[in-house]
């Protein structure tokens, strides 16, 4: 799969051929030097970029010939995106923001407001649900990014940087969640990271440099971790 | 797609949360709408007061004028020009119309107002089929002489001449006072105290018992003026003649032929009958038709007097004593039995002598200076007694157009200090006081204009009209009237040639478009007709330009709107970049994003939109309002000046909508083009 930005002289090439498979459950940490490309491809997974070449196949979804409508329904019920900026609404209190996926959800339920308490739940936020993103601590916000995430109960997460914005203790503590959803509710995860810490606990730590995978590494940690296919 | 509640939802909330975004978008907007809306509604109004002037669905045909060596030679238009016309297929009805080919002088008086006008050039005949505007006049508009049945023709002496009149021999002289009756219950001025025949002649001396005169009918009134040789004809005269030539003359018989019957009375005093009296000249003559009866007359001192022998009498002589009697009158039992002709005499009543109708007291005036005129028909208010025919005839009906009410009210009613009419006074004051407030007499071949001279056949004569109502059928300025009468009055002045020549016929056309082949067909050399130019179309054409013009305004108002509104929306559009991009993460399409910034646009265009018709609607108010006392009257001012038609506010949300939409259409698609990852990405 390649990617460029760019047309003529200003072209920049950046991805050039990577070729990349996660499997079902994994835990997969995606390092790399800035501007190595990770993000771009984290973005490609999740189908809110396209590549200028190759096949991508998500969840069995082909999401090159999708096209934008099966895209879009994708990454409201099946992909969760976490970013380093948390992405808040700000307009919106937390429990707005936990449910707006459920806005652009083609069938409707009526539990949407319970569907997000739960959520909220889960990110040990269950207190907060009326209040403004602007009055939340970062590791806060932080968790409200990945209760709606959550809402949607999805397979996959694509995690841009969770901690990059976070102190060390709190990023612990988003890093903990992680590892537990993904060993209890066998939650497919890809997390962009430069920090150690948090490569650690991936079963499988893959490190790109200027548009290329260079190396795959199973982490020490984590035995039983799927190889890859 | 997302679901549509969710859609307005969000729609909602994202203008609530930017209401500077709304107020700077819409505010061009507002403008532009009410602008629109204002514009509109008044050039509605326009067109339907000009609808109003000139009814737009029809046309005059008229005969071009064409002279050769100083002969007219236009062509006439008569009924066969009416069938060829009808024959065509573009035309649904055609209806001539004439005008009263000689002078003619109006008066009248309208709420205790004496007023007089030039009836001779203003006047119309046209089909009483043709006009129908409301329950009166169908029941009233229709050629009355044409039913010689009607019970109401019975023979009546007609009024004495008025000596204060001075339409015909003074044109141009306004009327001094009216002679108000002193009765105050009756329906007051009667067409009869308008218009008599003779010069203001000093009171005859009443003849002493007149000698019966058989034929004194005739000569009567009208007299002239003419000095002495009128008089009276036939001999009778009591007319007493005097010098002054008054003429009078009472003449007039009475009806009847019998005697003497003074009674006519002619102008003053005259009382006729039997000696009696003199009476202070008034006297009014009286005489009850009948001939010589006694009685009758003589009132004068006494008042009442009256009683009349009225009656029966007939034909006799002179009058039995009875006389003056004050009062009593009564006695008098007719001398001769003769069989009565059916005869009314000036109170009204028929036949019998019995005591006066008390709404209408004996013409009695306490200064024994003024003379009453008693309309002796029955249902006086549309019957009246023909001065050459000697019986009681309906009244001419008579339409106006509401141009001429709106006449009236600028150019006369304020000057004189009299009520405005609408239309709707008209009809009320029909309605409360019955047809008398509209009664009106015509002087055939008299003329209010000084030094107009047309050769009539015939002598002056009077008959009396009155108005039934208003109609969007009657000419604009002038009155119109059943053609019948103008036929058969244009033939008698003017000839058989002038009652057969139409001056123009009046085409209902299938419909407009039919206009310009119809108007063709006229032109050929063969027809060789032409339209009357149409003021309306013009002013209509007027009005199209205008309202063309005031439109494009407001969508050069509206169109700078909506540049505003793109702009904004890409300024906002810019700044919601990250949200976009959220939305996108979380699910959107890219027809979500496109929707929802549309759908804010629209929202501005419907909330706008709203705003700029209740703009327009407090400008409209605050103007009215304003144009109610700030600006003097003028023809057909209106009360409101706007017509807010439901298709104009309609169509002023409906486009300020859509052109809303328009504006953030470029904007919405650069939304949805976005690229949602980098926004996301970026710290
Ligand atoms: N929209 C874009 N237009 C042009 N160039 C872009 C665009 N997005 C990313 N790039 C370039 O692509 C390269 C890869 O960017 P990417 O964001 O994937 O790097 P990264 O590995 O995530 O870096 P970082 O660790 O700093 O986030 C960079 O050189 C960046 O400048
Ligand atoms: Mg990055």
């Amino acid at each position: 799969m390649t990617k460029s930005y760019g047309v003529g002289s200003a072209k920049t090439q950046v991805l050039r051929g990577v070729n990349l498979d996660v499997m079902p459950g994994e835990l997969v940490a995606l390092v790399g030097q800035s501007g190595s490309g990770k993000s771009t491809l984290l973005n490609i997974i999740g189908g809110l970029d396209m590549p200028d070449a190759g096949e991508v196949e998500v969840l069995g979804v082909d999401t090159l010939k999708a096209g934008d409508a099966k895209r879009a329904r994708l990454r409201n019920q099946n992909i969760g995106f976490v970013f380093q900026a948390f992405n808040l609404l700000d307009h919106l209190d937390v429990l707005g923001n936990v449910t707006i996926p459920a806005a652009f959800a083609k069938q409707k339920k009526d539990d949407t407001r319970e569907r997000g308490r739960e959520a909220l739940r889960r990110v040990g936020l269950a207190d907060f649900a009326h209040r403004h993103p602007s009055e939340l601590s970062g590791g806060q916000k932080q968790r409200v990014a990945i209760a709606r995430a959550l809402f949607g109960a999805p397979g996959l997460l694509l995690c841009d940087e969770p901690t990059g914005n976070l102190d060390s203790e709190t990023g612990k503590e988003v890093i903990d969640f992680f590892r537990e959803l993904n060993a209890k509710d066998k939650v497919t995860l890809v997390i962009v990271t430069h920090e150690r810490r948090v490569s650690s606990v991936a079963q499988r730590v893959i490190a790109m440099r200027d548009g290329m995978i260079v190396e795959t590494s199973d982490s020490e940690i984590n035995a039983e971790g799927a190889g890859p296919a | 797609m997302m679901p549509a509640k969710n859609l307005v939802k969000m729609v909602l909330a994202n203008t609530v949360r930017s209401p500077r975004h709304f107020i700077l978008s819409s505010f061009g907007i507002v403008i532009g709408i009410g602008a629109f809306v204002l514009f509109l509604a008044l050039t509605q109004k326009a067109g339907h007061v000009l609808e109003e002037v000139f009814p737009l669905d029809e046309v005059q045909v008229v005969a071009p004028r064409v002279s050769l060596l100083g002969k007219d030679t236009s062509k006439r238009l008569d009924d066969s020009t009416v069938k060829m016309i009808l024959a065509r297929p573009e035309v649904a009805s055609a209806v001539p119309r004439m005008n009263l080919a000689f002078p003619a002088a109006g008066r009248g008086d309208f709420e205790g107002s004496d007023l007089k006008f030039e009836v001779g050039g203003f006047s119309d005949g046209v089909d009483a089929s043709f006009v129908q505007d409301d329950e009166r006049i169908r029941e009233q508009f229709k050629d009355w002489d044409a039913i010689p049945s009607d019970p109401k023709r019975l023979a009546c002496v007609p009024p004495g001449p008025d000596p204060e009149d001075a339409v015909r021999n003074a044109p141009g002289k306004p009327p001094k006072n009216m002679i108000r009756a002193g009765n105050p219950g009756g329906n007051g001025a009667n067409g009869g105290d308008l218009w008599g025949g003779g010069s203001p002649a000093p009171a005859p001396t009443p003849p002493p018992a007149p000698p019966p005169a058989p034929d004194a009918g005739s000569g009567s009134a009208m007299g002239a003026g003419s000095g002495t040789g009128t008089g009276p004809a036939a001999g009778s005269a009591p007319g007493s003649g005097s010098g002054s030539g008054s003429g009078p003359a009472a003449g007039s018989g009475p009806a009847a032929g019998s005697g003497p019957a003074a009674g006519s009375g002619p102008a003053a005093g005259s009382g006729p009958a039997a000696g009696s009296g003199p009476a202070a000249g008034s006297g009014s003559g009286p005489a009850a038709g009948s001939g010589p009866a006694a009685g009758s007359g003589p009132a004068a001192g006494s008042g009442s007097g009256s009683a009349a022998g009225s009656g029966p009498a007939a034909g006799s002589g002179p009058a039995a004593g009875s006389g003056p009697a004050a009062g009593s009158g009564a006695g008098a039992p007719p001398a001769q039995p003769a069989p009565p002709p059916l005869v009314i005499n000036q109170y009204g009543s028929i036949g019998t002598g019995t005591a006066e109708d008390p709404l209408r007291p004996a013409p009695a005036d306490p200064n024994g200076k003024k003379l009453n005129y008693y309309n002796p028909c029955p249902d006086p208010d549309v019957y009246y007694c023909d001065d050459a025919e000697r019986i009681c005839k309906h009244r001419v009906p008579v339409v106006l157009s509401s141009t001429v009410v709106e006449l009236y009210n600028n150019q006369f009613a304020k000057s004189h200090g009299m009520p405005m009419a609408d239309e709707n006074l008209v009809n009320f004051l029909i309605q409360s006081r019955g047809l008398s407030a509209m009664r009106f007499s015509i002087g055939l071949g008299n003329t209010t204009i000084a030094g107009t001279s047309t050769v009539t056949k015939k002598k002056p004569r009077r008959v009396e009209a009155v108005v039934v109502g208003v109609s969007s059928r009657a000419m604009q300025v002038g009155v119109t009237m059943p053609i019948q009468y103008i036929t058969r009055w244009n033939k008698e002045y003017m000839g058989e040639e002038a009652a057969g020549a139409y001056s123009s016929i009046i085409v209902k056309l299938r419909d407009r478009t039919k206009l310009a082949p119809f108007g063709e067909w006229l032109k050929d050399p063969n027809v060789g007709l032409r339209l009357e130019d149409n003021l309306g179309e013009r002013f209509a054409t007027v009005i199209f330009v205008i309202r063309l013009l005031f439109l494009i305004i407001s969508i050069a108002i509206l169109v700078i709107a909506i540049i505003n509104i793109g702009h904004n929306f890409f300024i906002q559009v810019s700044e919601r970049r990250r949200e976009i991009g959220i939305m996108r993460a979380v699910g959107a399409t890219e027809g979500d994003v496109m929707l929802i910034v549309l759908g804010e646009a629209a929202l501005i265009g419907i909330v706008g939109g709203l705003l700029g018709i209740g703009l327009a609607l407090g400008i409209g108010w605050a103007w009215n309002t304003y144009a109610a006392t700030g600006i003097p009257r003028f023809p057909f001012k209106p009360e409101s000046w706007f017509e807010f038609k439901t298709w104009i506010w309609g169509s002023a949300l409906g486009f300020s909508t859509l052109f809303c939409i328009l504006g953030g259409y470029l904007p919405a698609r650069r939304a949805a083009k976005m690229e949602p990852a980098q926004a996301l990405t970026q710290n």
